[in-house]
C-alpha cells in the first residue's frame, strides 16, 4: 500500500472529503449502470429482438374470461378438467366452485368441499332457516392488469406477458410465498410437487395453440366463457358490448381484473 | 497515484457488474420485460391433456352427430369419459376409454342433474330415487336403460311421437 502519507497528514479533512465524493460518484455508477453509455448498446440489441419476435402484423388480442353465475350448475366438471390438464396435485386448486346459500335473514353461507370438484350433490342440511337464494360461483385467476403478485415477487419469477397473462416461471421461483399472500383472490398456492408458486394460467398452453382453456371446454352450460374482446364476433365481446352488467371482484383494490362476472350478486363481489 | 487506483477500482467494479449480469441473468432476460422471456415459450409449449369434441369426431362420427342433435350437445365427451390422449394417439386407439356403467353411471348423471339448492331455474333436475319410482321401475335401474346417454331424450321423444309411453316400454324390464 503506497498511500501518500504526506497528503493525508497535511489535509485530513480535505482527504476525507475527496474520498467521500469519489465513493459517492462510484456508488452512483453502481446505481445507474443500466442507463450509462456502456449498456446502451446491449439494450438496443434487445429492443431489436423484441421487434423481430413479436409479429408487427399481429393485431394484439385482448383476452377476457367471463363467468355467468346464473348458468353454473355446480357440477365440478371444470375442476376435474383443470386438475388433469395442469397436473395440479391433490389438495391444491387452480380453480374451484363455491356454493353460496342465503337465508331469509340474509345470512350468507359459503362452502366449497374439495373445491366443488365432486359436484354439489347434497343439500346443506345444517341451515335451519328457510333459504332465500342460492347459487354457485366459479373462481380462478383474475389476470389482473395491475397484479399485486407481480409487484411483490423479489426475483421477477412471476410476470405479465405482453398479451396480458400473468405467469409463474417455475425455474426461477424461490417459493418465498409473498405472491401467495399478496393475491387478493387467493388463487395462488405453493405446489408441493414442484415446490414453486403455482396458479391458474387460463391454460396459456392451450390458448396459444388456439384451444379453449380446459375448464371452458368442460363446462356443460356455458357458465365459463373465454375469448378475445377485440374480435367483435366472439361471445365475450358480444356480452361486453351489450347492456348486461359485468362485475369484477374486489374492484376497490384497483387490481383491474380481466375476469368478469355476469349476474353476480353483491355477496360475491 | 491514489486517484489512479481509485479509478481502477471503480472500473473493476463496473466490469464485475457487466460480467456478473452476463453470467447470472438468463439469455432471454429483458426480451419482453424484466423477466426471463423464454419462459413464455416454455409455458406455451406444454403438452395438451384434453382435446376437444372434434378429437373424437374422426373415429366416432355417429355418436358425435347424435350428440349434436340432442340436449347434451354442449357437453364435453371427455368429461363423461376421459382425456383423448389416454385412449387414442396419432390416429390409433391405444387403450380402452372408460365408460361408466351401473352405479358410477348414476353418480355421473346425478352430479349434474340431482336437485340441490342453487341450480339455475331452467336446468332440468330430478329427485333421486323418486325419479325412478315415478316411472314405476326399480331403483336399481341405471339412467341409460331409458335415456340414450349421448342424446338423453332422443328415444323418449321418439317414443312419444309414436304414441308409446316409456312406462310401457320398460315395465317388463327388471
Ligand atoms: C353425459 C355423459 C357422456 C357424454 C357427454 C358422452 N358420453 Fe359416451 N358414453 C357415456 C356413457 C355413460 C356410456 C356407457 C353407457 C352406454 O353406452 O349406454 C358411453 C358410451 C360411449 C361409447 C361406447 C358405447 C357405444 O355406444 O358405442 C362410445 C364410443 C362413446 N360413448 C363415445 C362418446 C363420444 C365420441 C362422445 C362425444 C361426442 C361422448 N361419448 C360423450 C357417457 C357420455
Ligand atoms: C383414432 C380413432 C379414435 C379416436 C380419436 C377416439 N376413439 Fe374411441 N374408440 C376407437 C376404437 C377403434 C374403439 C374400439 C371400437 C369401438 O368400440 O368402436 C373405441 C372405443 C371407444 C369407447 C368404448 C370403450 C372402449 O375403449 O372400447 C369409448 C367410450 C370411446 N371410444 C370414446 C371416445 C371418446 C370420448 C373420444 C374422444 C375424446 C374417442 N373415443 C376418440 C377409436 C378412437
Ligand atoms: C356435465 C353435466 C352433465 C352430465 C354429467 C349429464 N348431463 Fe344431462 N344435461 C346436461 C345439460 C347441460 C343439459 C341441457 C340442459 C338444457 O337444455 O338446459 C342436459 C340435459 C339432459 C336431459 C334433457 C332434459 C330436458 O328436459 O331438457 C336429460 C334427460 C339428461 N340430461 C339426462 C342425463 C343422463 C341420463 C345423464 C347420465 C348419462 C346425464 N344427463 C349426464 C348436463 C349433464
Ligand atoms: C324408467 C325409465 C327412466 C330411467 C331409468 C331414468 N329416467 Fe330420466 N326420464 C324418464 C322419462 C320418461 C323422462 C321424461 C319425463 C317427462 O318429460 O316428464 C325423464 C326425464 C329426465 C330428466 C328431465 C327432467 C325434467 O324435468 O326435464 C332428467 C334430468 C332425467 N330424466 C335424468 C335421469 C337420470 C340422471 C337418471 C338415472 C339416475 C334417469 N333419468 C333414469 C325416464 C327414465
Amino acid at each position: 500500500m503506497e498511500i501518500d502519507q504526506g497528503f493525508i497528514d497535511k489535509d485530513r479533512r480535505g482527504f476525507i472529503e475527496k474520498v467521500l465524493r469519489g465513493s459517492l460518484k462510484g456508488s452512483l455508477l453502481l446505481l445507474i449502470p443500466m442507463h450509462s453509455d456502456l449498456f446502451a448498446q446491449v439494450l438496443n440489441e434487445e429492443k431489436d429482438k423484441i421487434i423481430s419476435l413479436i409479429d408487427p402484423k399481429d393485431t394484439r388480442k385482448n383476452y377476457a374470461f367471463m363467468v355467468d353465475v346464473g348458468a353454473c350448475i355446480g357440477c365440478g366438471s371444470c375442476c376435474v378438467a383443470d386438475r388433469k390438464e395442469n397436473h395440479v396435485p391433490e389438495g391444491s386448486y387452480r380453480t374451484w366452485v363455491e356454493r353460496y346459500v342465503i337465508d331469509i335473514y340474509n345470512t350468507v353461507y359459503v362452502d366449497a368441499p374439495n373445491g366443488g370438484e365432486d359436484g354439489y350433490t347434497h343439500m346443506r342440511e345444517d341451515i335451519k332457516e328457510p333459504i332465500k337464494n342460492a347459487f354457485y360461483v366459479p373462481k380462478l385467476c383474475n389476470m389482473c392488469q395491475e397484479p399485486s403478485c407481480v409487484q411483490v415477487c423479489p426475483v421477477a419469477a412471476t410476470f405479465k406477458t405482453p398479451d396480458g397473462f400473468v405467469l409463474v416461471d417455475s425455474t426461477h421461483c424461490v417459493a418465498c410465498g409473498y405472491c401467495v399472500q399478496a393475491c387478493p383472490y387467493g388463487v395462488r398456492f405453493i405446489n408441493n410437487e414442484t415446490h414453486t408458486a403455482d396458479k391458474c394460467t387460463w391454460c396459456y398452453h392451450r390458448v396459444s395453440k388456439g384451444k379453449l382453456p380446459a375448464c371452458v371446454n368442460a363446462c356443460p352450460t356455458g357458465a365459463r366463457k373465454f375469448g378475445d374482446l377485440n374480435d367483435p364476433n366472439s361471445e365475450v365481446a358480444k356480452i361486453y358490448n351489450s347492456k348486461k352488467i359485468l362485475k369484477v371482484l374486489k374492484k376497490q383494490l384497483g387490481n383491474e381484473p380481466v375476469l368478469y362476472y355476469l349476474g353476480a350478486n353483491e355477496e360475491v363481489i | 497515484m491514489f486517484y489512479f487506483r481509485l479509478v481502477l477500482l471503480l472500473v473493476g467494479i463496473v466490469i464485475l457488474i457487466v460480467v456478473g449480469r452476463m453470467i447470472f441473468l438468463p439469455d432471454s432476460w429483458g426480451q419482453y420485460g424484466y423477466y426471463r422471456g423464454a419462459y413464455i415459450h416454455e409455458e406455451a409449449a406444454k403438452n395438451l391433456v384434453y382435446g376437444t369434441n372434434d378429437s373424437c369426431k374422426e373415429c366416432h362420427k355417429e355418436i358425435y352427430d347424435l350428440k349434436l342433435q340432442g340436449h347434451h350437445q354442449r357437453l364435453s365427451c371427455e368429461i363423461c369419459h376421459a382425456p383423448v390422449g389416454e385412449h387414442a394417439q396419432n390416429g390409433e386407439k391405444i387403450a380402452d376409454m372408460p365408460r361408466k356403467l351401473g352405479e358410477p353411471q348414476v353418480d355421473l348423471c346425478l352430479k349434474c342433474h340431482i336437485k340441490v339448492e342453487g341450480k339455475p331455474e331452467k336446468f332440468p333436475v330430478i329427485e333421486y330415487p323418486k325419479h325412478l319410482s315415478d316411472q314405476n321401475v326399480k331403483v336399481t335401474h341405471t339412467c341409460d336403460q331409458c335415456h340414450t346417454v349421448h342424446a338423453p331424450l332422443e328415444n323418449i321423444e321418439r317414443g312419444r311421437t309414436k304414441g308409446v309411453t316409456l312406462k310401457m316400454e320398460v315395465s317388463g324390464g327388471n
